[in-house]
């Protein structure tokens, strides 16, 4: 029964959800695509909403939220990403750069509290996992490499 | 009729006198006014912790509920929820 319930919550949250980025964006579809920085109010939300050649970026916040906040998140994130999509921020770079575009999101906002809205710390900590992820790989291969040396070399002295 | 103690019966025995409770001639005037000096910064602490946590659970951060991406389609790009619990 429990798992019923859950299951019929989570069906339900899944659908408000879906509904409410529908009218958000529906709402959204007249603003200019040119940049410009608009705010919304919908269903007792705010969202500041940006867009970008084919993107269309969101942030959303209860309605007691200050506008300035949600306005100075937005800008951060606007920001991140051009810094790291070299000057690109449409669908397709963001799509192949995806792994970077969800570690802005998580740099930016962890469980609904701000952590950083300055860009270029933003765009250091990122750069910095990604660099750390890299390292590691290239380690992993190195080592794969000496293994692979080591298992010749003894192969070759027998 | 006296009674033989053994060495460590002895020793116990003075160190319970030496452990025994001071209680000094105006016995309860002065246990009175001890009892409330050392009492004394216990409930400031707890009133002010109070009224710390009390502040703590009225102003809260700002939060944001939500992040989308969505290309021109309103298709998903990036999304994030946050659980806003407070």
């Amino acid at each position: 029964m429990f798992s019923e319930r859950s299951k019929t919550s989570h069906r339900w949250l899944n659908v408000s959800q879906l509904e409410f980025e529908r009218n958000l964006f529906k709402s959204s579809s007249h603003l200019s695509c040119k940049g410009d920085l608009e705010l919304m109010f919908m269903d007792q939300h705010f969202a500041a909403h940006k867009a970008s050649h084919d993107l269309r970026m969101f942030v959303v916040a209860n309605q007691n939220e200050n506008e300035i906040i949600l306005v100075s998140v937005l800008e951060a994130l606007f920001e991140s990403l051009t810094n790291l999509l070299r000057g690109v921020v449409d669908k397709l770079s963001a799509l192949e750069n995806l792994d970077l575009v969800l570690l802005v999101l998580d740099e930016l906002v962890d469980g609904g509290i701000i952590l950083e809205t300055d860009p270029y710390a933003i765009i250091g900590r990122v750069a910095m996992n990604a660099d750390s992820e890299h390292n590691s790989a290239e380690q992993t291969i190195s080592q794969a490499l000496a293994s692979a040396r080591d298992q010749l070399s003894r192969n070759l002295l027998r | 009729m006296s009674v033989r103690k053994t060495c460590g019966e002895v020793a116990h025995g003075r160190q319970n006198n030496l452990h025994r409770i001071f209680v000094p001639r105006n016995c309860e005037e002065s246990r009175v006014h001890t009892s409330a000096l050392l009492a004394l910064n216990t409930p400031i602490e707890l009133a002010f912790l109070w009224h710390l946590l009390s502040l703590m659970s009225h102003t809260s951060l700002p939060s944001i509920q939500a992040i989308f991406l969505f290309d021109d389609e309103g298709k998903r790009v990036a999304i994030k929820y946050y659980d806003s619990k407070s």
